[in-house]
């Protein structure tokens, strides 16, 4: 019996541990999903995986997609040259096992329109892993590059920006912008190439964040390539040199943020302030020094987090709403600055700076009736932005009801009635009011009423099952103007009936088990 | 103690570049390589040769980026550790155009001159190269230069070693 017993818990285990998997996979697809739907407007198309429309290749899926389109391509290995010539998105299901092979034969991505992204895909044995010709607007984020001949190539780019690659092993160079200005190269690892960066008739461009390391050179600015922006670099056993310079550029960020990791840098901090007291001269004929020379490799700021807003969900024209972040933070306990933006084409300017920690309110009034969505984002002293917070609100012409207050029982037993009141529905205008219920059990009862005004309303309720429930409730008066939900929080321990149900939807839903488990105990 | 070494180098480098186009580089001469349609093939093999290089040499441009425009082929010379010198031949990829390269490199660093043959054009290159050990290649950017221009040459070859 007691064998049976430790078959029968085993058993349970198992099934307890495959669905978290299942769970899992479904939500790292969503988690693509919603960067889909962040980054497009259009409709997705699907290469490889089982689908039945999806696509056999990559350059199918482009030939068939419209611009603002994404392309997204599961797991495996694609033998393509691909040419993209319209505005979409190219994201692959994971950038180890995403894998386009260029067998050395040709370049493996060629991009000839603007506004491109392609992110999370291993690019190999290509002559160039992605070449970008004659376009602006791209984002290249968080791909695999490597044994090609050159990792990143830019022709005439502009206002582009290439992150959190990791770019190795290439014969030439990890990435080489010629004639293109104004980009960000920033956050990337970019080692073992004969050149890490090689810079050609390029200017403007901000190189920040990456880990330059085992090249034989690390950066060179070759053939007036002026005014590039190079900072927070960790440049680390580039075998020639970690920089090689005969233009004019700018190799920090000023004090105190500093100017790049150097580990042939042989001076001293007797201040202690993290950043070397003498420069170090960049070699070449350009005379450039890093004036401020990071004395420790240079680790990433995060961003702040992305802020959570909290305020009222509903209001009337010319009513002044108040929202706040309960807490901006940042990671590094940083100074924060504020954006918000109103969705009815006002902003803020950016504001603080504020603690991190602390909390920040910030008011505004909307002049028509509609539905808002408010945004906010914080951004650190180090200029690093979290993503967008959001919360929507409700404008109406009038003043909606007021949020109710639910009262009532807040534990229970599965099978029992129980009553829950708002003692007072109240509208600012006397209109009347109705009511809705939501029971937090896939139930809810329709809009009830009309209530007169600053009366009690009542309604009972029924649990079948153990649990935790969030009651709520809103109101909404004769000119539809909705109240926020107003919520009660009910417990319903376990018991005898709940085990029951349990066991009876288990062995509906999996009659094998049923078997088993009869079997086991010789029912 | 390598960077000083390298510094050194550099120093004894400058130094000879105006013997490097006359007398301290091996010439390789024109009859001692021949030139058929597709590759060069080395008629004599120079008593200095410690191995051969073969590859490509190329461009790069907007419309496929890397542009292979030719082969080269030629001996090199370790004097010691990764310093030596190299000669040999180039030939552009439709076989009209012919010339000859010569050439040292410490380390990293490469520099050398070229011509052309039957006519009077000569130039030099300067640039970055790296020799891998363990697929035998060299690969190499320079910053090729004649009396009118200068432009980007990338080289990629295998060599071999003489036994």
């Amino acid at each position: 019996m007691r064998k049976r017993g430790t078959i029968l818990i085993s058993f349970i285990f198992i099934l307890s541990i495959i669905s978290p998997v299942v769970y899992g996979n479904n939500q790292f697809i969503e988690e693509n999903r919603n960067i889909i739907s962040e980054k497009s407007t259009g409709e997705t198309l699907y290469v490889g995986g089982s689908g039945p429309n999806n696509y056999s290749t990559i350059q199918k899926a482009i030939n068939a997609a419209q611009n603002g389109d994404t392309i997204f391509v599961y797991s495996d290995t694609y033998n393509e040259h691909i040419l993209i010539n319209k505005t979409v998105t190219l994201i692959g299901e994971d950038k180890d096992t995403t894998i386009i092979d260029g067998s050395l034969t040709d370049n493996c991505i060629k991009i000839t329109l603007d506004s491109v992204v392609v992110k999370d895909f291993t690019i190999r044995k290509a002559i160039i892993g992605i070449y970008i010709v004659k376009s602006s607007n791209h984002e290249i984020k968080n791909n695999i590059i490597k044994s090609s001949w050159e990792g990143i190539g830019l022709f005439q780019v502009t206002n582009s920006k290439l992150s959190q690659n990791t770019i190795s092993d290439n014969y030439f160079e990890g990435i080489n912008p010629v004639e293109s200005n104004d980009n960000i190269i920033s956050g990337n690892e970019i080692k073992f190439n004969l050149y890490g960066l090689l810079l050609t008739e390029s200017s403007n461009n901000s190189i920040y964040e990456n880990e330059i390391r085992g090249n034989t050179r690390g950066i060179e600015a070759l053939e007036q390539s002026y005014d590039n922006t190079i900072f927070h670099n960790n440049l680390i056993s580039n075998d020639e040199d970690n920089a090689y310079d005969d233009f004019s550029n700018t190799w920090d960020n000023d004090y105190p943020s500093g100017g790049n990791y150097w580990d042939d840098y042989s001076g001293e901090d007797l201040d202690g302030d993290g950043i070397g007291d003498t420069p170090y001269d960049i070699p070449g004929d350009g005379g450039n020094s890093d004036n401020y020379p990071l004395m420790e490799p240079f680790v990433p700021q995060q961003p702040p987090d992305t802020p959570i807003i909290t305020g009222s969900a509903v209001g009337a024209i010319n009513e002044e709403l108040t929202y706040c972040i309960d807490q901006v933070i940042d990671p590094e306990g940083d100074d924060v600055l504020v954006f918000w933006d109103w969705d009815d084409g006002n902003t803020t300017d950016w504001q603080g700076p504020y603690p991190s920690g602390s909390q920040v309110c910030e008011t505004h009034t909307w002049t028509e009736t509609g539905t808002y969505i408010i945004r906010s984002k914080l951004k650190d002293i180090h200029g690093r932005e979290s993503g967008w917070g959001t919360f929507t609100v409700t404008i109406y012409s009038q003043q909606p009801p007021e949020k109710p207050i639910i009262t009532g029982p807040t534990e229970g037993i599965p099978g029992k009635e129980y009553t829950y009141c708002i003692s007072e529905v109240t509208d600012p205008e006397g209109d009347d009011i109705y009511v809705l219920w939501d029971w937090d059990d896939g139930t809810q009862t329709t809009w009830q009423g009309p209530y007169p005004s600053g009366t009690a309303v009542c309604e009972t309720h029924t649990w079948t099952e153990a649990g935790t429930y969030i009651i709520r409730s809103k109101l909404k008066d004769e000119n539809d103007a909705e109240s926020d939900w107003g919520t009660l929080e009910v417990t319903i321990p376990r018991s005898r009936t709940s085990y029951y149900n349990f066991m009876t939807c288990l062995f509906e839903n999996l009659p094998n088990i049923q078997k088993i488990f009869f079997k086991l105990f010789e029912i | 103690m390598k960077k000083i070494l390298a510094v050194l180098l550099v120093g004894l480098l400058v130094v000879s570049i105006p013997t490097v186009s006359s007398l301290r580089i091996p010439k390789v001469p024109q009859k001692n390589i021949q030139i058929s349609e597709r590759t060069i093939v080395p008629a004599d093999i120079p008593e200095w040769a410690d191995g051969n290089i073969s590859g490509v040499y190329a461009e790069k441009n907007e419309t496929s980026g890397y542009n292979i425009l030719g082969t080269v082929f030629g001996y090199y010379h370790i004097s010691w550790g990764q310093v030596g010198y190299y000669a040999g031949a180039w030939q552009s990829s439709d076989g009209n155009v012919t010339g000859n390269f010569a050439g040292w490199f410490f380390y990293h660093i490469t520099l050398g001159e070229f011509n052309v043959t039957g006519s009077n054009e000569t130039g030099g290159f300067i640039g970055l190269m790296e020799i891998n050990e363990s697929d035998m290649t060299i690969k190499s950017v320079a910053l090729a230069y004649n009396e009118e221009d200068h432009f980007i040459r990338y080289s990629l070859c295998e060599y071999t070693k003489f036994e």
